[in-house]
């Protein structure tokens, strides 16, 4: 297993630097709106999102472009644990991105800036794992080429499913008042308690992906 | 002598092509070659054994291990017709994921073929040829000391000079009667040079799987006018080549008649003969 996580990471090495240009930047930006009374490190937490919903395109990208997925299975290792390790792989990125949030927040505050709360973790956190676990079954299925525009359409599943939370909510949405009224509602939940819910389920999500990748990856013709 | 891979009641389709293998041994400590024309069966026969395919039934095989096993993989080295690493690694890199990877990997050995082929350690594999690239795949396969070496069309489009190379490699691996060389490839030629066996695919199904030699001395191939032709008996006759002149014929040695020109068949003339009467 070893071995495919260090392809994996050896694959992100290559985007490692845009990334890291690109988290610089938000870095920055963060600094530029400390004199805002609001100001925060909300970009580089928006930034982490994106990086770490990448990870799994990319990699499987890499691994596409040069038919790793015939080797890979010709190796020692089951098709179970390939598919172990890229879910694993995310996982190491989405702590290193908040990581860097964390530090990014922490120089932030020693200069002055506001304090941020748990959401600046938790919510790039929860997303990531909700959008890796959506997108990357889809890779596996259909391949990275062929899933381009399912994945963009997958995106936006978490939104749709926060409306048809607020709309069962509510029990109708066809009054945008309404819906609106529900979303408030929504919003209104205690912020831990909320949080704590949303991470179970994301990570319950999450190895539910595992095991539907896995499944996925078994019956694949390689 | 044991059998690097058994073969039993293989069958996978695809659409309407069939791969039907009802038994196959290859022994250990030979180098098997198998030939047949593009899509044969041979790319499916050998990911079959890899189990990269889910076959319809069989039971196959390899150093005594079912193929579904991960164990059965760690004694086998894998060459495909491109290499299957990403174009931006480097030979370094290489090393590192099957250093993770297998429990045999032998850095040092690693190095040696790297050196052996004089393969640049941290150049991106973009920037080799396909050559370097193959010999990259060969040191790669070669470095966790595999008992077995399956290649795919591994010497396709590479010179004389490096397949001459590589071929010296593989007369060197197979010094030890424990290992054993699968391959197959288009180019015949270096199949008669280093193969000890030669399976011929057609269609889907094995047409022969002898020892070379046995397979060289076997048949022969005899030229001869069309009064001549009409002379020899058709049940005698394997494969058939006309001409506005008269026919090449693929014969059983001891079918030929007394007072025809024969000669020796090659390998490459067995199999397109045998085709072309097939067709």
């Amino acid at each position: 297993m070893k071995g495919v996580i260090t392809k994996d990471l050896l694959s992100l090495k290559q985007v490692a630097l845009t990334m890291s240009i690109l988290m610089m930047f938000y870095l920055f930006l963060g600094f530029m709106s400390m004199k805002n009374s609001d100001g925060s490190m909300s970009y580089l937490s928006i930034m982490a999102l994106v990086i770490n919903v990448m990870v799994p395109l990319s990699c499987a990208g890499y691994d596409e472009q040069c038919g790793w997925d015939q080797f890979g299975a010709a190796l020692p290792v089951s098709k179970n644990q390939i598919v172990a390790c890229r879910y694993l792989v995310n996982l190491m990125v989405m702590g290193f991105t908040t990581l860097v949030v964390f530090v990014g927040n922490m120089i932030f505050m020693a200069c002055g800036g506001n304090a941020s709360g748990p959401e600046t973790y938790v919510i790039p956190i929860v997303l990531s794992l909700f959008y890796v676990a959506i997108i990357t079954p889809i890779i596996y299925k259909f391949g990275v080429q062929k899933s381009r525009i399912i994945v963009i359409a997958a995106m936006l599943l978490p939104s749709m499913l926060v409306f048809a939370l607020a709309m069962l909510w509510n029990g109708s949405a066809e009054e945008e008042s309404s819906l609106l009224d529900s979303l408030d509602r929504l919003a209104s939940i205690p912020v831990i308690p909320a949080f704590i819910m949303a991470s179970v389920i994301a990570v319950a999500v999450y190895v539910l992906s595992l095991l539907l990748s896995m499944k996925i990856y078994n019956h694949k013709e390689l | 002598m044991a059998n690097a891979i058994e073969i039993k009641n293989l069958v996978k389709t695809y659409g309407d092509f069939t791969l039907s293998i009802d038994s196959l041994a290859i022994p250990s400590g030979c180098i098997m070659g198998l030939i047949g024309s593009n899509g044969a069966g041979k790319s499916t026969m050998i990911k079959s054994i890899l189990n990269l395919i889910r076959t319809e039934s069989g039971e196959i095989t390899v150093n005594g291990v079912s193929n579904k096993s991960e164990a059965s993989r760690e004694d086998v080295g894998v060459v495909f017709d491109e290499i299957k690493f990403s174009q931006v690694f480097t030979a370094a890199d290489v090393r590192l994921i099957l250093k993770g990877a297998y429990k045999n990997w032998d850095d040092d050995l690693y190095r040696q073929y790297i050196d052996q082929f004089k393969l640049p350690m941290n150049k991106k594999i973009k920037e080799f040829s396909r050559g370097m690239k193959m010999k990259l795949s060969l040191a790669a396969a070669l470095a966790h000391h595999p008992k077995l070496l399956i290649l795919d069309e591994a010497t396709s489009g590479i010179d004389p000079v490096v397949r001459d190379e590589i071929l010296d490699l593989f007369l060197e691996f197979i010094q030890d009667e424990q290992h054993t060389i699968l391959a197959s490839s288009h180019i015949i030629s270096d199949l008669e040079k280093a193969a000890d066996y030669v399976t011929f695919i057609n269609n889907g199904r094995i047409v022969f799987c002898e020892e070379k030699d046995t397979l060289m001395e076997k048949y022969r191939l005899v030229k001869c006018g069309n009064e001549e032709l009409a002379s020899v008996n058709p049940a005698d006759i394997v494969g058939k080549r006309t001409n506005a002149f008269g026919a090449e014929l693929l014969m059983l040695t001891g079918k030929v008649p007394e007072g025809f020109v024969s000669a020796k068949a090659g390998i490459e003339d067995i199999m397109l003969m045998m085709i072309k009467n097939e067709a």
